[in-house]
């Protein structure tokens, strides 16, 4: 058998190439660029540890599928496997769905390969075998649940005080293994370590580790204790997985990185790394204050192995040129899509308006949008209009957030999709999952947590085990009330064959039924209140491709001619737009006045320490980096000066004035 | 990777709780011996059952395989089987990382196996299979593929290793042979479009696919497609849609795996002597089993990933004993020697023979009994470091026997060796039929032996029940013996004690004689293990002197003659008649004086084996003639005869009052 060594110093041919380009359904020199020296060629060619620090739109995903359906046609270790960590499970979902049903290159995503979070890595991996190791039986990793249960465990007035603080039960969290929990304002003071209060905190904290419930970051905290403990796991560690790829490195946050660091790199016989990430783009976690994503030395992009990818298939190049401006450290960005002759020089504008005309701005740009894509362009594209901040913070000098510029904008329903806040939204959830496929499985799995969660509720103290499959798990525990699992899969059924309550007077009926489902579960343990789960909640809606909840604006109101996704700049991170609108809101002063040297391009780059500014630059980089054909920024008209706006039309901005929701078009 | 641990519950003999089966095993080889259905096999199954296995013996539980408790209670219907594995290595660490449980800052790896049976109303059965990681089985579901990493090698009794050698469709030679890395590696594969200079030069495959084309392009063929078409497809088709045959090699365009496993399948092994020729015709099945074992190894060798077990059942199946020697130092060779501690090969055999028992170290040995395993390991038995070394010179295939019977007397002498089976036949209590061995070990280590049977913990684990009746002398002899012997010196007197090894009564006081007794006794004595000591002086002595002194007598002056007897120059029945006078003669003798004087036979030319085989034969005859009736001869055993038989075949750990 070869060893792993040997297949990965094994060198990429052409064929190899081809052939992984051939089974992802891409052209043949997809990765070859015009000249057949494009970077991304030496990125698929190297087995060595290297950066890569791609630009937007350089095709990073594409890229590292190609990489692991290399290595899929090659691996032949049994015990021996690749790493692939990311932030979120839907960077799994899309790599999965990118392999293809080919079977050699799926293999990837079995045993003895890894690819999903960091946090799964950890725990599948270091932590959960660690806690097993103690006697502790995993009931549930989950922040709210965990807390819920810590803050049970406190007396009456205690858990009261708790909730009166800011923080709230989020006191409760631990900051290392002794279950500390560290600062505590209290009052008007610091509570002491040594009262019985913040020992009954401590104990709280305690109790739910030996029961086996967790919050996600106390996962860290043992999978540390995990390694402190057993000095040869890293070795195993680096014996299992030989190689690591880290997509969007940018946004590791610090304790992330140096657990990475710790288990794949530190000291001799490191595992071979391939980082790629834009750190021009780091607007999540802790490096943005810093800008070196810098643990134990261990910089990304590390200038010696460091390949850059600059070119772009995303946008041409007058976004390229005016977007590249706005980079704390200017990449030299390429724009290789081309426009037809008619189009050219008109993908980036400044649309100009006055104090009172921020709700004017929204309109002019869609029907601008109406003007320059046709009914199948704007129906099968995406548009999206952000800012920096989007919720109304009631600060002076409006417009100032996203919700001053349209009045329908509800940033409650702007937060990332994360666990349903309600039962109906688990059910519509599994609905949606499940929207084409004709499967019941997603439905029946969202029903059964859903319904598990609320017993959860109802009482804290009911446990549970942690079985992958909720619905089975269900059946089970339910396998001598056949009467309660009957009416389960009523429910299931109904939901299913699409008679989910579409009203909140319908939903009453609903909410009796799956209570005493839930009920059942207890055993007779004692219910408490469920809060709001079984509250209704109305549908929201949902756009085009992008079939995520969100906040969308549809223009002329009644005719749906064009649905523009309104938001944050984090909340567009990673997507491709047809054209984006990128308001200008203030956090301590309106950002795009401040950047406005960068918009000229009087200025270019960022060498200082000057965090805010930093921190401005980075969004708004992501921010104009999205669109494919149009890019357009709402100021307001005072924000410049006639000099500058001379400057500004000859970095090739088109200047136009908001008047009557629409645009006029400045010489 | 070691499998260190196993615990099986409500699986075929093994209950549940008490009832349940847990068995630490020895690094490296493990010879599970002991007699018919005390559940050695069950072991074994239940490990196939959670490793899986090589080759085709695949096998699922079935209904029978869930405890049947023996009161006759419903049968269980949850089989539950636990092995802990330790000693891993990087590559194991890494392989088994998420399914690792760390225990005193070491990696283990705990596989929790179980099986339910369920039932939809009476027709439909269905058994739900789990296997789960972690010291409680809380741990992730282990992965087929990974799973697959432990799957072991199982070979089966009385395997027909002449089926599995010779070429066909799924033959097992053609399966190792396919794993067998020179297979691939060796040689050019066929290029259609090159023809080759040189076949030798190509790999296996490539011979087969050079073959093919060859066939295919092969001019009688041709010709022979040529007719087909021409003079027959051409006539019976339609005008502008004609009919072609081609001829073509099956399995040709399979597959590279499926070409070369045909290829493969066409292939035998069978042996031969070096520098012969021509095919032995019809090998034995011994040699076939040892070559078929010997291909397995080999398969096994080539693997350097997961865990490399060997399970056998009855490795020595038509191999005479020296081959079975020859067979254990190989096994012993590839299981520690080759690979190292964490890489070794781990052997799982189960075992009938004593040869192969006795070639193993005591270590080595898991005796198997009544449902309960009973390591030999030292931090199991009460033998000491330097009984471990006394008992691997001596401890033999004659006396490995003591490990397969239900019950054991150990004796120190021929003559009780050969009169124990007929004086326990003469009264009832059979040690054949009660599976009882008698284990001769000579003038020494009969606590050793006794040790063998002797538990660390036996509070906790279990005693081994096998009663085991150590028989020894007491070695006093009566105050009239020294003159009777001539041990006295000339003035009459017995020399001082201090200068003669011997003992008699009279040199104990009140009652250092018990205690002397005792004192013997306590040399092999605790949990099923007894010592009878001779209630007077030897056997020969008591047993002359509790009844049979005429029979005794006789017997010494048969084994005096005995050459004369086998050389022709006396009969037998001569000797008889001129012993039983001779022995009137000392009819006016008090009972002490006449045993002495009987016994004095033995300490002046009497052969105590030989007149022991006459003594049996003596015995037998009378019986025969009925008269001797068993509860009359019982009557004339002395006393400690009878309590070692009766103990030993007593089947259980107390032995009769």
């Amino acid at each position: 058998m070869t060893g792993v060594a040997e297949l990965l110093a094994r060198a990429v041919s052409d064929e190899d190439i081809a052939a992984a380009c051939a089974s992802l359904g891409l052209p043949g020199l997809a990765f070859h660029g015009a000249d057949g020296e494009d970077a991304r060629l030496a990125v698929l060619r190297s087995n060595r540890s290297i950066d890569v620090a791609a630009c937007p739109g350089s095709g990073k995903t594409t890229l590292l599928v190609a990489k692991l359906a290399i290595l899929a046609t090659r691996w032949t270790s049994l015990v021996s496997g690749v790493c692939v960590l990311s932030h979120t499970n839907v960077a799994r979902l899309e790599i999965e769905k990118r392999l293809g049903s080919d079977s050699i290159g799926r293999a990837i995503l079995s045993y003895p390969h890894f690819i999903g979070t960091i946090h799964g890595f950890v725990n599948q991996f270091i932590a959960l075998p660690w806690l097993r190791s103690q006697g502790i039986d995993v009931v549930a990793i989950d922040d709210e649940i965990c807390l819920r249960r810590r803050l049970h465990k406190l007396t009456p007035s205690q858990c009261s005080q708790v909730l009166r603080t800011q923080r709230q039960e989020g006191l409760l969290r631990i900051v290392d293994a002794n279950h500390d929990v560290g600062d505590v304002p209290w009052g008007r003071a610091r509570l002491s370590k040594d009262t019985a209060t913040y020992q009954a905190f401590v104990a709280a904290c305690k109790a739910t580790t030996a029961e086996g419930y967790f919050c996600h970051d106390d996962m860290m905290i043992w999978a540390k204790q995990a390694l402190d403990r057993n000095l040869d796991l890293r070795n195993a560690v680096r014996q299992r997985f030989p190689v690591l790829f880290l997509d969007e490195v940018q946004d590791n946050d610090d304790v992330q990185s140096a657990i990475l660091h710790r288990v794949f790199m530190e000291d001799d016989r490191p595992v071979v790394r391939q980082r790629f990430g834009d750190m021009n783009q780091a607007i999540y976690g802790s490096a943005s204050a810093t800008d070196v994503n810098d643990t134990n030395g261990d910089i990304f992009p590390n200038a010696a192995i460091s390949i850059s990818v600059v070119n772009s298939h995303r946008f041409g190049p007058q976004i390229a040129t005016l977007a590249d401006g706005l980079a704390v450290s200017p990449p030299g960005l390429i724009g290789l899509r081309e426009h037809p002759e008619a189009e050219q020089g008109r993908q980036a504008a400044i649309l100009l308006f006055d104090a009172q005309q921020a709700t004017d701005v929204l309109p002019a740009f869609a029907h601008l949008l109406t003007t320059r894509f046709s009914p199948a362009e704007r129906a099968a594209g995406v548009f999206a209009a952000v800012g920096a901040v989007h919720r109304n913070t009631n600060r002076p000098n409006t417009p100032n957030c996203v919700a001053h510029y349209w009045d329908g904008y509800d940033h409650e329903q702007a937060r990332i999709e994360g666990r349903p806040a309600t039962l109906i939204g688990y059910l519509r959830r599994g609905v949606r999952d499940a929207a084409g496929t004709g499967d019941v499985h997603p439905i029946t799995e969202k029903a059964a947590d859903a319904v598990l969660r609320l017993a959860t509720m109802l009482n804290p103290s009911v446990r549970y085990p942690n079985l992958a499959n909720r619905f089975r798990q269900l059946g089970r525990l339910l396998e001598h009330d056949t009467a309660t699992l009957r009416r389960f899969h009523l429910l299931c059924c109904k939901v299913a064959t699409g008679e989910l309550p579409t009203n909140a007077k319908v939903w009453q009926t609903w909410k009796k039924p799956i209570t005493d489902i839930a009920t059942a579960l207890l055993a007779g343990a004692a219910a408490e209140s469920e809060h709001d789960f079984m509250a209704w909640e109305d549908e929201r809606g949902a756009v085009g491709a992008l079939a995520t909840p969100g906040n969308i604006y549809s223009y002329p109101s009644m005719e749906h001619a064009v649905r523009i996704k309104v938001g944050s700049i984090h909340s567009v991170k990673g997507e491709t737009h047809l054209a984006t609108l990128v308001f200008d809101t203030h956090y301590r002063g309106s950002h795009l006045t401040r950047i406005k040297d960068w918009l000229t391009g009087a200025k270019s780059g960022l060498t200082t320490d000057e965090h805010e500014l930093r921190k401005r630059l980075k969004q708004h980089y992501v921010a104009v980096t999205r669109p494919s054909h149009l890019l357009c920024l709402a100021m307001r008209s005072d924000a410049f000066t006639d000099a500058e706006l001379v400057l500004l039309r000859s970095r090739n901005w088109n200047i136009g004035d908001i008047a009557n929701q629409q645009i006029v078009w400045r010489p | 990777m070691r499998l260190a641990e196993i615990q099986i519950e409500n699986f075929r003999t093994f209950g549940e709780e008490d009832a349940a089966l847990r068995l630490t095993l020895p690094a490296g080889i493990a010879a599970l011996v002991g007699e018919n259905d005390s559940g050695k096999t069950a072991i074994i199954d239940a490990i196939r059952l959670v490793l899986g296995t090589r080759g085709q013996d695949y096998f699922r539980v079935g209904e029978a395989d869930f405890h049947q408790p023996p009161d006759g209670g419903v049968a269980r219907n949850e089989i539950r089987i636990l092995l802990r594995f330790d000693a891993l290595s990087d590559v194991d660490r890494g392989a088994f990382l998420e399914h690792l449980t760390y225990l005193d800052g070491k990696a283990h790896l705990f596989l929790h196996w179980q099986a339910v049976a369920g039932s939809r109303g009476p027709s439909r059965r269905f058994t739900t299979v789990e296997c789960r990681s972690g010291a409680t089985g809380s741990g992730p579901a282990l992965e087929a593929s990974a799973r697959a990493l432990l799957c072991a090698t199982y070979l089966r009794p009385l395997r027909d290793a002449d089926q599995a050698l010779s070429a066909g469709r799924g033959s097992r030679l053609a399966q190792i042979l396919q794993q067998t890395e020179e297979i691939e590696s060796i040689g050019e594969d066929f290029d259609p479009a090159a023809f080759p200079e040189d076949p030798a030069t190509l790999s296996v495959l490539g011979i087969g696919d050079f073959a093919n084309e060859l066939l295919e392009r092969q001019a009688g063929i041709g010709n022979a497609r040529a007719r087909l078409n021409d003079d027959y497809l051409a006539k019976l088709s339609f005008e502008g849609d004609t009919l072609k045959g081609a001829i073509s090699v099956s399995g040709a365009r399979g597959d590279k795996s499926a070409r070369l496993r045909q290829l493969l399948e066409k292939l035998e092994l069978d042996l031969r002597d070096d520098g012969v020729a021509d095919p032995a015709p019809g090998r034995g099945l011994g040699s076939n089993n040892l070559l078929f074992m010997a291909s397995e190894l080999l398969l096994l060798s080539q693997e350097t990933d997961g865990y490399p077990a060997l399970l056998i059942e009855e490795p020595e199946a038509h191999l005479h004993p020296q081959r079975q020697h020859l067979l254990t130092d190989f096994l012993k060779q590839k299981a520690i020697v080759d690979r190292g501690a964490e890489h070794g090969l781990q052997v799982l055999m189960t075992t009938h023979s004593p040869s192969l028992a006795s070639s193993l170290k005591l270590e080595n040995l898991v005796l198997v009994r009544n449902g309960r395993a009973f390591p030999m390991g030292p931090e199991h038995t009460l033998l000491a470091p330097d009984d471990y070394a006394f008992l691997e010179r001596f401890l033999d295939a004659t006396k490995a026997n003591l490990f397969f019977a239900r019950g054991v007397i150990i004796v120190e002498g021929d003559a009780e060796n050969i009169l124990l089976p007929t004086l326990a036949r003469l009264i009832g209590r059979d040690l054949a039929r009660h599976g009882v061995s008698v284990v001769n070990v000579g003038g020494t280590g009969l606590g050793r032996y006794g040790r063998i049977f002797q538990r660390r913990a036996a509070d906790e684990e279990g005693r081994l029940n096998v009663p085991v009746a150590c028989m020894t002398d007491m070695d006093v002899m009566p105050d009239c013996a020294p003159a009777i012997l001539g041990l006295n010196t000339p003035d009459g007197l017995a020399p001082a004690k201090s200068s003669r090894r011997w003992r008699k009564k009279s040199d104990f006081e009140g009652d250092e004689l018990e205690s002397h007794r005792a004192s013997i006794a306590a040399r092999a004595d605790g949990q099923s293990v007894r010592t009878f000591v001779a209630d007077e002086w030897t056997l020969e002595y008591d047993l002359a002197h509790f009844g049979l002194a005429k029979e005794v007598w006789v017997a010494a002056n048969l084994a005096i003659a005995d050459e004369r007897i086998h050389a022709g120059r006396v009969t037998v029945a001569r000797v008889l008649r001129t012993s039983i006078r001779s022995f009137r003669d000392l009819s006016d003798l008090d009972p002490e004086s006449r045993s002495t004087s009987v016994y004095a036979k033995y300490r002046s030319g009497a052969s105590k084996a030989i007149a022991a085989q006459y003594l049996a034969a003596l015995l037998d005859r009378a019986a025969d003639r009925g008269r001797l009736p068993p509860a009359t001869l019982r009557d004339l055993l002395p006393p400690y005869v009878r309590a070692t038989i009766d103990y030993a075949t007593g089947n259980a750990g107390d032995a009769p009052a």
